[in-house]
Formats: structure tokens, sequence, C-alpha cells
């Protein structure tokens, strides 16, 4: 046999045998109370695995964070109070002893001057802020009763997107490709898209934490190189690439040969996987094979062409897509904030949702409307409100979420909960129970505690009015 | 240890009216009586394995000391005791046990009567010790070696346990191998050609240990050996959260850090000056500077945030590392309840945190770096040169700017005079006489000056003291309640002038436009006066503009404005309005009557129109009255004051004379008193003030004019202070009095040019020509070269430590449920129970206690833990995997007596880290093949018996690395700030507000450790191979395997870069051929040649890409083009050529063996 036959026969044995090294001991372990997954023909740790629980509808998520709080008495709250209060004090009954960030209790309340209309057949509530938005009421679980302990934008964002106020941990993204793994070959399981500046807690939002690196969300971007280094350098075509990474595979594989550590082979899993993702993620941004109506509804920019994306991504196969759109703080400047911003998500949004409905995506995408916490019905300044933890509005449409529904009353001033509050980890606790997960049985061992994405405590009820 | 019962405790106890214990005699006994309830009922959910709110029931430490919030028994104190209150209570959801089960009326009874007789309990410390049964809480003891035949102990515990399996280890790796293991863990950098040459072929015994020891010495073994520890300090260059600023200075930390590794700082120094070098005896700024280890805490400068909440946060950040880094213990869990797995209540996690409680941030200046210096001291001597050519320039032109000078002087003098018309004196109220057209003024008092004037009109009054020609003046002396009227020389009434705003020449007058205040201030002229102090004073003609100011009684407040007004004698109020409140010196005998009163004007007399009445209360001082009801005041009211004559009026500065009645003589109100009568003691100092509110009305009228020239100005005023000086006046009627008749000239040079030459002073000379060389247009261009050019003097560059202090005294609570808001009982800083005992130095143990404590060989975690971070990093995992957590959740180590051996040998070592390690690499378990066999596999598929050594994948800076040695590239400067480098702008957008600004030039071929760490923007280089986020501490890195470090190592820059350069070296040296090229690259790649097979294998590639860059050249020449041109312009090759030998390095720098440790 020359060199280069035995080689090729090195290759095909490795290539067919599946590897159980240290990859696959770290995954026998992730489950905890679940056999080890069983080998499937991928070996890498974003092979697919099945929750926890049968039945349950959502394969994918798409889950768009809004950061800096977006005001709820802007686009989802009518609270006719407040007209009448406005410019005058709230009870100190309600403000007593409660933390602000930048007002003092003394402010006074500040009535919203969008029009409020309710939609659908659910009756749901809209301000004329987000009109493509309304047309989709039916579809959306509305939640008025979410609420935190943080009031700080960056510790709200990790408690929003990791569980915890505590920095090092997996967000739920991470979570969800560990639980699920992935159904894509040729992407990474978890996605992350930026648009409208930047979400201020930055990678530390869709960050692996303690989970292996496999599971960190990957930042692609919406035009030229899709992903970081995807790119060959100038001059280096596919043809040498491809020819290159068979010699580097014989040599790895030689060496494996010699070694037998199956971290070799993983190793060599990981470059083609690389190659195919050369050809894969520039397909995938490449939106010219879209019909032009599709194009038209999703509408311009930026946040617009991640809609798009994030749509393709799941048709792909990628678990779950972070779309972060940033500066909705607004402490001032009000009434314009909620203008462009309104403007620059509410359209492509809405395309979001009817596009995904039209594939009969829906059911199985789960699309999360996110944000680290809401505003005060007090002013600041006299056009601008401060950060609201107590009480504000989410939703969620889709991947098997209750369609049409509103959950949860807070008072006349939308200053405190009445009825059905819910906790971000409650939220999480439910959104992670429509992919089938358990999140008290999707953990990991970390610093001598089985960790998870609603902590380690007690918090974390789920809440299945919203799951349909 | 066994009691006997009854010889430990037996309690008589006396017995009230309870319905069993009739019998006084009967004793309640601990072991028969009441360690079965606590067992039966509480022991389940508050022993050994629950703990449930912090408190254990099981053993009398644990129960006498309590739960999370607080004792349970308090002997004696039945009442008290939270222990009877909860078994007896009818609440459910306080009364315990819970769910429903409850304890008999008799056993109530017992724990009630014992709790009474003092809560007896005998001594059951074994108990306390059982219960804690886990390994890594036992002493170390030094394990005897296994009986076997191979001369290094460590071998001995690795080969017997093995021997046991019925596993052989694996024989010695090849040179090759070994050299590059020991390469990579000493240096993290891959051995030179000349290296592998120089080792493989030495046959002498003592190779291997020869190269151990040179390694051992690089100064490169610092940046290996700093990185594992960068990761448990949690370093970064930024602050973290959302604003994540830059911190500039913290590499000087890293850079004390590689230099203690280097020159072998024990590790109990190393760990002591981390934890408290600031507060070691005679502790260096060196010293101080490794307890920058805590302050790579984060911080938050996000906007409307709480800083306490922060600061709690850092410092329990601070105690959580601790316990992690040196003892292996997962605190942290214990900061919102009792640990549920290991023996450290939420009380004694915060007598933990009580330590880092009262530490806070200090940042001391350093030194700049030598080079830094350097271009200091250059830039300076250089900006003092030209500063020294510009000032003799100068100096050339000085006489021409004098003479300038003078003509100018003369020419302002004489417009200065014209302005002002000097008075004559006409009389004055007070001993002496004029003296010089001045009045000599005779000590402190009030003085009333009569002066005539030529005008006909008066804008402005000037006031000019001069010091005596006779006698220097050693008192400063204060003018204040100047009042002024004008009598006109023939017929018609004489009129009050209406002062307005006062401008002193004095700039250092404390109160240069105080005159008009009513306060003691005035216009104060400090002491020493040599030169003349003038003032000028405005008059008013509509009361709106100038408030109620230009009136004695007034302070400058505007109108409509509550106002105090100081009451003295014949002083009447202006206008109309409303007094709320008396201000007097109250008499300091008790209960002495005295009173405030307001007359007026009747006629000829004046009749008492509001009488109030007050009751001295003993405290001497100034006292506030509130009057009832407010008194309504009109103009020409006056007030008056009554005492019952009493001597003890505070007296002082401020004081002044009131119409002043003894209580026995004033009238009843309503009564009519003739003014002229009414008496006034001006022989004694009280003082009465008014707040006075003037009611809205517009005090315009008419600015007195008068026709002849002869009119009389009365000047009243006081002086306070002894000064006795000369005091002219001077008027004028220009249209802006106050602007000095100068213009253009500031109020201090105005006033040098009105001295006369001689009396000028040295200062007050060279003032005038600084001030007049700005004006020269010759001296202001040189002037204004010397003024920009001192403002560009060379900033010495900011150089800090980043240390901590010790502070005061903050209390230190149980924050409840973690909630620094919510705080529980108070703690003292302390060490948890299952731990050896603390030796403080005094009453209070301080954070150098707890270091000692922390590093004391009692102490059973630490030497092991230590020891296992050792271990970790030359065998890829450590004898404890769970490097982080030794506590009862973490793993059990595979070689129990090996680590306990370790852990001893590491102090006896004098806890010398080089030592340790040496004495590691010279085992043969070290040296091992990393081969792996399918019986090993078999049997051991992670390897934890160590059959083999441990093949696994560097870390992510020493892949860089790599990569930059093998290519030449590297620049091995030690230590030093980090680099940032150059990121795609998708990359760093995510930054909020701190951009990233990329560093070029040959500092970013660096090695790795020194890459910025930006805490939100960690280099995407670094997390793809699993660099940790640099916020939590972090005992062990992950090793993932992804597509994208396959893409990072064929595609970024540096990787690419490091492909160009190699293959230049390669491909353009002509003494080689293909053969030993291919060759080359394998011995700067991998340390090694390559097998025929792998040869034969890269040279069917060589030939597969000459033909592609053949028929391709155009391919070629982008390959080698644009960025890369700099390493082939040297070289004569084709493009086509070039371009294979790029893609044959790249290709090979992508080996798995690249990145890996064999």
């Amino acid at each position: 046999m020359n060199p280069a036959e035995h080689l090729l026969e090195t290759r095909r044995q490795f290539l067919t045998t599946s590897a159980s090294g240290i990859g696959g001991a770290a995954l026998a372990s992730m489950l905890a109370g679940e056999p080890a997954a069983a080998a499937e023909s991928r070996t890498d740790p974003l092979a697919p695995r099945e929750p926890h629980l049968t039945n349950a509808k959502a394969k994918a998520c798409i889950f768009v964070y809004l950061a800096g709080a977006p005001s709820q008495f802007e686009l989802f709250t009518p609270k006719p109070k407040l007209m009448e209060l406005n410019g005058k004090k709230l009870p100190d009954s309600l403000t007593e002893g409660v933390r602000f960030a930048f007002i003092n209790r003394n402010a006074t309340c500040l009535a919203s001057k969008r029009k409020f209309a309710q939609h659908g057949e659910s009756r749901m509530w809209f301000s004329d802020a987000l009109p493509h938005l309304a047309t989709c009421a039916d579809d959306i679980c509305m939640i008025h009763t979410m609420h935190t302990k943080a009031f700080n934008h960056h510790p709200g964002q990790l408690v929003m997107c990791c569980g915890m106020q505590s920095f090092g941990r997996p967000s739920m993204g991470s979570w969800v490709t560990y639980g699920l793994g992935s159904e894509s070959e040729n992407l990474p399981g978890y996605v992350v898209l930026t648009a409208g500046g930047a979400a201020r807690g930055g990678a530390t939002l869709y960050s692996n934490g303690f989970l292996p690196s496999s599971f960190g969300g990957v930042q692609f971007r919406n035009q030229g190189e899709p992903v970081l280094n995807l790119d060959n350098p100038a001059g280096l075509t596919r043809e040498v690439q491809r020819k290159s990474l068979d010699a580097l595979a014989d040599l790895n594989g030689e060496r494996l040969r010699l070694q037998g550590d199956d971290e070799i082979r993983s190793r060599i899993d990981a470059y083609e996987l690389a190659f195919r993702m050369q050809s894969a993620a520039p397909e995938l941004i490449d939106t010219s094979g879209e019909s032009r109506s599709t194009l038209d509804s999703y509408g311009e920019g930026d946040f617009a062409k991640n809609c798009l994306l994030a749509r393709r991504m799941v048709e792909r196969g990628v678990r779950f897509v972070n779309i972060f759109h940033g500066g909705w703080d607004a402490h001032g400047g009000l009434a314009g904030n909620i203008t462009n911003n309104s403007k620059a998500v509410d359209q492509p949004l809405a395309a979001l949702l009817k596009d995904l409905k039209a594939r009969g995506m829906l059911d199985s995408t789960l699309v999360v409307w996110g944000t680290e916490f809401g505003r005060t019905p007090l002013a600041q300044g006299n056009d601008g409100r401060d950060h609201h933890p107590f009480a504000f509005s989410m939703w969620m449409a889709g991947g098997g979420s209750r369609a049409g529904y509103t959950h949860g009353r807070t008072d006349d001033v939308g200053w405190s909960i009445e009825e059905n509050p819910v906790h971000a980890n409650d939220f999480q606790a439910t959104a992670l129970r429509l992919f089938g997960l358990d999140d008290r049985k999707l953990t990991y061992r970390f610093k001598g505690l089985d960790q998870r994405l609603t902590g380690v405590g007690e918090d974390g009820k789920l809440v299945p009015e919203l799951m349909a | 240890m066994k009691h006997t019962i009854a010889s430990t405790f037996a309690a008589i106890v006396a017995i009230g009216s309870t319905s069993f214990a009739a019998d006084e005699t009967v004793t309640v006994d601990f072991e028969r009586d009441i360690r079965p309830i606590l067992n039966s009922s509480c022991v389940k959910c508050h022993g050994a394995k629950k703990r449930e709110g912090g408190l254990r029931l099981d053993a009398r430490a644990f129960a006498m000391t309590g739960g999370d919030s607080g004792e349970v028994i308090r002997p004696g104190k039945g009442e008290e005791s939270e222990l009877l209150t909860r078994v007896t209570s009818d609440d459910p959801d306080v009364r315990m046990p819970p769910d429903g089960k409850r304890i008999s009326a008799r056993q109530i009874e017992l724990l009630t009567r014992w709790i009474k007789t003092g809560a007896e309990w005998p001594d059951d410390s074994d108990r306390v010790a059982a219960s804690q049964d886990h390994w890594s809480f036992e002493p170390v003891t030094r394990p005897d070696l296994p009986d076997r035949a191979e001369r290094n102990p460590i071998d001995r515990f690795v080969r017997a346990r093995l021997a046991a399996q019925g596993l052989d280890p694996n024989g010695p790796a090849d040179r090759h191998t070994l050299l590059r293991r020991l390469s990579l863990d000493l240096i993290g950098l891959p051995p030179s050609p000349a290296e592998i040459d120089k080792f493989v072929n030495d046959d002498s015994a003592m190779a291997y240990e020869k190269l151990v020891d040179r390694l051992l010495e690089s100064p490169h073994f610092g940046e290996k050996w700093s990185m594992q520890w960068v990761d448990l300090a949690r370093y970064a260059d930024s602050d973290g959260y959302e604003k994540d600023l830059p911190r500039p200075h913290a590499w000087r930390w890293r850079n004390w850090l590689i230099d203690a590794i280097n020159r072998d700082l024990p590790f109990d120094q190393f760990t002591v000056q981390q934890l408290a070098g600031d507060m070691l005896p005679g502790a260096t700024n060196q010293v101080k500077l490794a307890t920058g280890f805590h302050r790579n805490t984060l911080t938050n400068r996000e906007g409307g945030v709480d800083a306490e909440e922060f600061r709690v946060k850092a410092a329990v950040d601070r105690i959580n590392t601790t316990m992690t880094v040196w003892m292996g213990l997962t605190a942290g869990c214990a900061q919102c309840h009792t640990h549920k797995y290991d023996p450290i209540t939420q009380r004694e996690f915060f007598s933990l945190y009580a330590f880092f409680n009262n530490t806070d941030e200090q940042d001391l200046a350093a030194d700049l770096e030598p080079e830094q210096q350097a271009a200091y001291d250059q830039a300076l001597a250089a900006h003092d040169k030209t500063l020294k050519d510009l000032q003799a320039q100068l100096k050339v032109e000085q006489p021409a700017i004098n003479t300038r000078l003078n003509e100018w002087l003369a020419k302002q003098r004489r417009v200065l005079e014209e302005k002002w018309i000097p008075m004559e004196i006409v009389s004055r109220r007070q001993s002496g006489g004029p003296i010089g057209g001045g009045v000599l003024l005779g000590g402190r008092g009030q003085y009333e000056i009569v002066a005539t004037t030529p005008l006909s009109r008066v804008t402005g009054i000037r006031l000019t003291v001069a010091p005596a020609a006779d006698k220097k003046t050693d008192t400063g002396f204060t003018i204040s309640h100047v009042s002024v009227t004008v009598k006109p020389a023939g017929k018609g009434e004489a009129g009050r002038l209406f002062l307005a705003q006062t401008r002193s020449s004095d700039p250092t007058s404390p109160n240069p436009s105080g005159i008009l205040r009513t306060d003691a201030a005035g216009w104060s002229v400090k002491k020493q006066l040599v030169d003349p102090a003038t003032l000028f004073i405005g008059t008013a003609d509509k009361l709106g503009a100038a408030g109620l100011r230009g009136n004695e009684l007034t302070t400058g407040s505007q109108d409509g404005e509550t106002n105090l007004l100081n009451v003295f004698f014949n002083s009447p109020i202006l206008g109309l309005g409303t007094v709320s409140k008396v201000r007097v010196f109250t008499m300091a005998t008790a209960g002495a009557s005295f009173g405030a009163y307001l007359l007026r004007r009747d006629g000829t007399s004046h009749r008492i129109v509001y009488r109030q009445d007050f009751t001295a209360d003993g405290q001497a001082g100034e006292k506030e009255y509130p009057l009832k009801p407010v008194w309504e005041v009109q103009p020409g009211d006056v007030f008056a004051h009554s005492g019952n004559g009493g001597p003890t009026f505070g007296g002082g500065a401020g004081t002044k004379d009131v119409i002043h009645y003894p209580v026995s003589k004033l009238p009843a109100k309503g009564a009519t008193v003739d003014f002229s009568k009414l008496p006034t003691i001006a022989s004694r100092r009280y003082s009465m003030q008014v707040e006075f509110k003037p009611a809205p009305v517009d005090y315009e009228f008419v600015k007195p004019e008068w026709d002849d020239k002869g009119a009389q100005l009365t000047f009243q005023l006081m002086m306070s202070n002894d000064l006795a000086d000369r005091l002219s006046f001077a008027v004028t009627n220009e249209a802006e009095p106050l602007v000095e008749s100068i213009s253009g000239i500031p109020a201090d040079i105005a006033r040098i040019v009105r001295t006369s030459d001689d009396e000028r002073s040295q200062d007050q000379q060279k003032k005038l020509i600084d001030w007049f060389v700005s004006q020269d247009d010759m001296g202001q261009k040189l002037a204004k070269q010397i003024a920009d050019h001192q403002k560009k003097i060379p900033k010495k560059p900011a150089a800090l430590i980043h240390t901590v202090k010790v502070s005061g005294s903050r209390p230190t609570h149980v924050h409840i449920r973690g909630d620094f808001q919510k705080k529980g009982l108070e703690v003292q800083p302390g060490t948890p129970a299952f731990l050896p005992k603390l030796s403080p130095r005094g009453d209070r143990p301080d954070r150098l206690d707890l270091a000692r404590w922390v590093i004391d060989p009692s102490n059973p975690l630490t030497a092991r833990v230590a020891v296992n971070h050792i271990w970790a990093q030359l065998f890829g995992q450590g004898l404890v995997r769970t490097t982080e957590d030794f506590g009862t959740q973490g793993d059990t180590p595979t070689h129990p007596a090996l680590l306990d051996w370790l852990a001893s040998e590491f102090p006896r070592l004098n806890w010398s880290r080089k030592a340790l390690i040496r004495s590691i690499l010279l085992s043969d378990t070290y040296q091992q093949s990393s081969r792996n066999r399918t019986e090993v596999e078999r049997k051991d598929p992670e390897n934890r018996l160590l059959a083999r050594q441990n093949r696994f994948r560097l870390e992510a800076e020493l892949v860089r690395d790599q990569y930059l040695a093998a290519s030449g590239l590297l620049v091995r400067q030690v230590g030093g700030r980090s680099f940032r480098p150059p990121l795609p702008d998708s990359v760093t957008r995510v930054q909020f507000v701190n951009k990233w600004t990329a560093d070029s030039g040959d500092t970013l071929l660096r090695r790795g450790l020194y890459i910025h760490l930006q805490r939100n923007l960690i280099l995407p280089m670094l997390m793809t191979f699993d660099r940790p986020e640099a916020i939590l501490t972090c005992t062990r890195r992950d090793r993932s395997n992804t597509p994208l470090q396959a893409l990072t190592l064929l595609n970024a820059p540096v990787f690419v870069e490091s492909a160009q350069a190699l293959a230049a070296s390669i491909a353009a040296n002509e003494s080689l051929n293909d053969d030993s090229r291919i060759a080359q690259v394998f011995l700067r790649t991998v340390s090694r040649t390559p097998s025929s097979i792998e040869h034969g294998r890269v040279k069917q590639l060589l030939a597969d890409l000459v033909d592609f860059y053949s028929e391709n050249p155009e391919e070629a020449k982008k390959l080698i083009g644009s960025g890369h041109a700099k390493y082939w312009q040297a070289t004569n090759l084709k493009p086509e050529t070039a371009a294979v030998w790029v893609a044959i390095t790249r290709t090979l720098l992508n080996l798995d063996e690249m990145i890996t440790r064999e």
C-alpha cells in the first residue's frame, strides 16, 4: 500500500466509527437524569437530541431582544388613569421605599400621548406606534405582568438572557442548544444578529457561560463575511482549500492512528463543518432568491434584514436565533424614541410572524419580544420615563404559545401587578417547556451544583396559561 | 471520646406549677430526656444532611450557635428562646416541626425546664467531627510511600494504583515529544530547531534534568505559569458591566505576577502578599501591588446605580474568589442561604465576608517604565530649552517695552485723576481733626464726616484709606454701615443718597463688595495695609434696581425678599413691609425679661405700635424669636429693644447700639413717647436684628440733584477694628462710576497705576510690567509664545498601581437571602467552625490574619488545592478533577495518598513552585508517552489512573503563540502593558461606550497573554478557544473543538500572517530542496520531522498545488499580494512558487498536533 492509499484507508475507518472521546463523555453527563444520547450519525456536541417531554411544538426560537427597555405605556398598555393623574404625584404608598435609577419619588405621572386600540378577535391592545404588529394580535401571547429585581440595564439584561444577575452563566440560547442540539449540519446551532446600536451587555448576553463553547452564540453579520474569518485569504480558492483540507485530514488521521485520541477525530470533523459553513453561510445571507413581495413585506434596514435572516436560519435548522435591537432607553425624548424605534421594528416583526405562518413554521418557531424591564408611569424630565422592574410587558408568538391571549393585570397606573405575576425565570421555565425541556432537568454540573437557566433556587415556575 | 451521662450532667430542677413534675428533685438529663426529642423531631431537617435555615441540633456547637437568623437557645431564658417559641406556636407557618406533626406537652415541658435551668448540653465535639467526615477537611498527613521499586515517589503512588488495576504504564515519550512537552508546559513556546537538535542528540544522563532546569529559569516560565493565575484572579483590562471602561494600569499587577513566579516567590508569601500585602509591616509599593489580585473585581459605572450594591458585590466576590482559589470551597452558595452541602452556614459566610467588607480600593503612584521615563525626560528637556530661548528673546526686548510702559503710565494717570474730584472735609464728629485733606480716624466707632462737593449730581463716591505716614499699621479694619446725606448749600432739606453696588480696589479684601452688608464683614481690609485701599460706591436712583441696598438698615437682597436688618440707633425703616422675627443677643441669665418694640412717628412724637416680651432661656448667643402677630411696618418706623439692664449681653463684632429701654421704664403699647427723649444707651453694646419682608411696592424715587456747587455731603459710617488711618473722599458724576477710569484695565493693575512710582512695591512693579508686556505688541507676541509653550509642557504619563487598603470598621450583617439591603444579624470577622481555628494578632481578626490562616500548615485545604492546580497544568486534569470544588459535591481524588504526599511536600520544599514542578517533571509518570492503548481505553477511558500522559489542546493564548513562534514573528518581550489587536467593526460594535482602538506595530506580535482583555469584548479568537470572560474566577478552562476554531486558524489575519512569514523563510532558503523544506516546516510547526507517510502526503499536496497555481498565476499573485508583500519583496521567487508554500505552511500550521500538548 503506498502512503496515500494507506491514509485513505485510515480516513475511511475513522469516519465510519463513532466517537466517544472527551466530547462524548461531556455530552453524556449533560442531560441529568436522561440516558446518554444514543450514538447518532453525528458525533459533534451539536448533534440533535430528544427533549425531556414529547409532544412539544417548539423546535426553534427567534428571541428578539429590545435592549434599553421599551415603554409599555407607549406600546402595549393603555392606562386612562394616567391621563387623569398627568402631572400629579402618585400616592406615597406606591413609591415608599422604592429604589429609582434617576428620578425621585416625588416625580409626577406622565400620560402617554399614544392612541390605543383593540385589535383582532382577541381584542388585544396596541398603540398606534405598532400598526403592523397589531394585525398579528391573534397570534400573539401578550404578558403584562413581567417583573424582575434588577433595575439597571446590564444586570437586568443578564436576568432576562441568562436567568440571573450574576455573570458567567449561559444564555437561554446556549441552554436550548445544549438541550436539543442543532438540526443544521452546516451552520452553528445558536446564532446572534444585532441591529440598532448595541445591547449594553455585549457578548455576556449570548455567552455559553460555563457550558462548552460549542453552545455559545455565534455572531452573524447580515452582509459581507457573515461569520468572522469565514472567507479564505484572497487567492486561496475553494479548490485549494479542498486540497489543503484533504491533506490535513489525512495527516491528522495519521496522528489519530498513532495516538488513538478521539479529539483528533473531532478536529477533523470540525474542519469539515467549517468547510461546509464556508458555502452554507454565504448562501444563507444571500437573499436574492427571495420573492419581491417577501422582501417588500419585511421592509428596509438592518433589523428587517435580520428578521428575514432569522427565518432563513430556522429553515436551515438553526436552533436559536437572538436578534438584538438597542436604543430604547428613553429617559428623555420618549416620544421620538418610540416613534423611531417602533418604525424600525414594527413592520419587520409583523412580516416575520406572517412569513413564518404562511410557511407553516410558526407552530414550531417560538418568537419572543424580550427586554430587561419596563418604564415608570412617572415622568423623568418632561418627556422621559425611568426604569421600572415591577411590572412590564413582553410577548411571544408561535411555538406552542397561547395565541391571542393577554396575561396578567396591573393596577390603574401600571405601577404594580394585581394578578398573575410572571418573573423572568417563570417566563424562561415556560419557554423551555414549549421546547419540551424541563428547566429542573436541563442542568449542568458546575461549582458543585447542578446549575440551570432559572437559577439554583426555587424560582422559575411554569405558567401554564401561556401555553396553548 | 465517650462521656458518661451521669458524670457530666445532672440538673436538679426547681419545679413551679407544672403539672407533671410535682417532685422537685426530678432531674432533666440531656441525653436521656432532651436529645431523643431533638433526634426524633428536629434533626431530620436540622442535622448534618439538611441544615435548614442554617440550624443544626445534632451537636452542641451547632445548636448553641443557632441558625441564619440567630440563636435559638438562650440558656436560662425560656421566653427568649426561639426553640420554645417554635414548638409552642399556634401559627402553622411558625410552628415546628412543620406539617402538622407536634411534639407532646410533656416534651415541651422538658424542653422548657431544660432551657430555664441553663440548657446544659454535655460536650459532644466528637459528633461535630464525625458529622463533617469529608476527606478534604481532614488534616494533611504525609503518607508512607508504597513499597515499590520505582525511585520517584510519584511513580510509586501512580504505579501502585495501576498495578492494582492490572494496567501497565506507557513507556517514555520519544525525545522530540518530550522536549516539546516540556517547552510547552514550562514556557508555553515550542523549542527552536537548534534546541531540538541539541537535546535530541545529547546522550548524557543529565540531559533531561538540565533541560528542565534551563526551562525553569527561562523568563518565559513566569509568563506560562502566570496564565493559570490570571484566570484564577479574573484579571481583565476593563471594568466590566455596561460602561466597561478600560483599566490602563491593571497590567502592572500582571507584571508583578510574572515576576513573582519567575523569582519563585514561595507560595505562602505569594498568598499573603496578594490577600493582605498592604497590611504587612513595612510593605513596599511592590508588595502592595500584589493586592491588585482583588482589584480585578468588576465595577459598575452605569448611570443610576447604587454604589453600595456594587461595593458589596465586589466584597462578596473577593471572599468567594479567595475561598475557591485557595481552598477549593464554593462558599458563594452561602451568600443567600446556608450551604446545602458543605458545612458553611450563612452566618459563617458573612463572617468571612467581614474580612473584605472593610477593604477599600486604593491607587498608588507607580514608577514609569524605563522607556516611558526616558521619553518623558527627553520631552521635558526639549521643552525647557525652547522656553529658555523665548525668555531670552523677551529679555532683549524688555528695555524698549519699559520705555513704552512709562509713557503709557504717565498718560493713564492723567486720565484717571481727572475723573475723581477730591472733597474737602468740613467737619467730623470724632476726636482728632482733618489732616492733609483726609480724616485721621480715631479707632473703632461711629463717624460722621461732612465734606463739600463742587458737583451738582453724584454718581459715585470714592473712599481711600491710606496707610498713616508716621506709622505702619498692624491691624486691618472694616468699614460698614455707610450712609450719605446731601444738603444743598442754599435752601432745601437734606436728602439721602441711596448707595448701590460697591467695588473695592483691593482684590484680597475678603468682601470687596460688602460695604453695605450689615454683617460684620463690611469692607474689610486685611492686616498690614501698605498700599492705599480704595472703595468705590455707586449711587442708586431706583430701589427696584438696587433692591433695598443703599441703606444702612438693609442687606443686599432684592425687592420682595426677606432681609435681615440690623437695627440700631436712629435707623428708620425705609419701606412698607412686615417683620416676622427678631434676633437678639440674649442674656445669659435664665428668666431675664426683655422685649422688642416698634415705634411709629406720630406728629412730633412716637407711638408704640407693637410690643412683645421675651424671656431669656439662659443660653448666651444669638437667638431668634418669632413675633405674634407679624408686625406691619411703615417707612420711618423705628425698632427699640428692652432689657433688664443686665450687663451680660453678648458683645463683640457685629453688635450695635440700639434704642434701649430698661424693661421697667418702657411705656405700654399704644403710649406716645417723645422720640428725642427716648433713652439710648450707647455705652453698652446690644444687638438686634429684624427679619423684614418688604411689601411689593415700587420704591422708585428721584435721585437727588442740586443746583449749587457747595452742597455738603454727610457721611456716616462704622468702623471696627483698631486701625487709625487717613480717610479721604472723592466724588464723580461719571455715568458709570464703578467702571474704573482706565478702561480695559483690570482693577489690580489700575490700582498699581494709581500708586506713584516710588510707592510701588517690587511685587507691584513686576505685576505691572508683566501685564504691560502682555498688552504690548512685541511683548504680547513673545509673552503669548511663552504662555502657549508653557501650556504644552509634556504631561507625565499616569502610572498607577491598583491596591487595596484597610478602611474603618463597617459593621457586617448577614444579608437576608443575599439582599444587601436586608440586614440580619451582626457578625464579626471569623472563619468557618469546621476548619482550624483562626489565631488573630489582636482582638478583632483582620485580613492579614485571614491570609495567614489560609496558608497555615494546619489548614487542610490550601496545600491540597495548590498542588492540584499545578498537577492539572502538567497532566491536563487534576488529581481532583473539580479543581474549584474540594467540598462534598466535588470529585474525590483519584490518588488521595499522592495528593497528600504532594500537599505535604509543597511546604517541605518551602512552598517553592519551581521545586514542586521539578519533582513532578522528573517522574516517569510525567515523561511517559501519551499514546492511547485499547486496553487502557477500555479500562480507564478518561485516563484517571495515568497509564499514559494526556494529550490536550493548548490554551487560547498559547495557540496564538505557537503560530507566531513557528513563523519567527513572535516578539518575546516579557511583561508590559496590554495590546489590542485590530478587529472588524462588526465585532467592536457591541461595545456600548468604550470603543476598541487597535494598536499597531510590533506590539501586536507579543504573546497572547498580553492581549487586552475587554470584559464585554474578549477577542473573538480567545473566546473561540475557550478563554474565560474574566468575570469570575476560573480554575479550569474548557477545551472545546469547534468549526469556528478551524475557521480562525485557517483565516484570521494573525494566523494567515504566520503562514506567510513561515512560507517566505522556508521557500526563499536556497540551501533547501523541497524535501528538506517539508522537513523544516514540520520542525518549525510540530517540533519533529515527518514520517515517510506524512512526507509523501505533503509531497502529493505540493504537486497538486504546483499544478493549480501554475495554471492560475493570478490567484497566486493575490495570495502573496497586498498585505503580505513585505514577506516576499526580498525574495526572487515567482508568485506561483510562493503561493504554493503559503498553502503548504497554512495546512501544516493547522495540524491538530500544532495546538496540542502531546
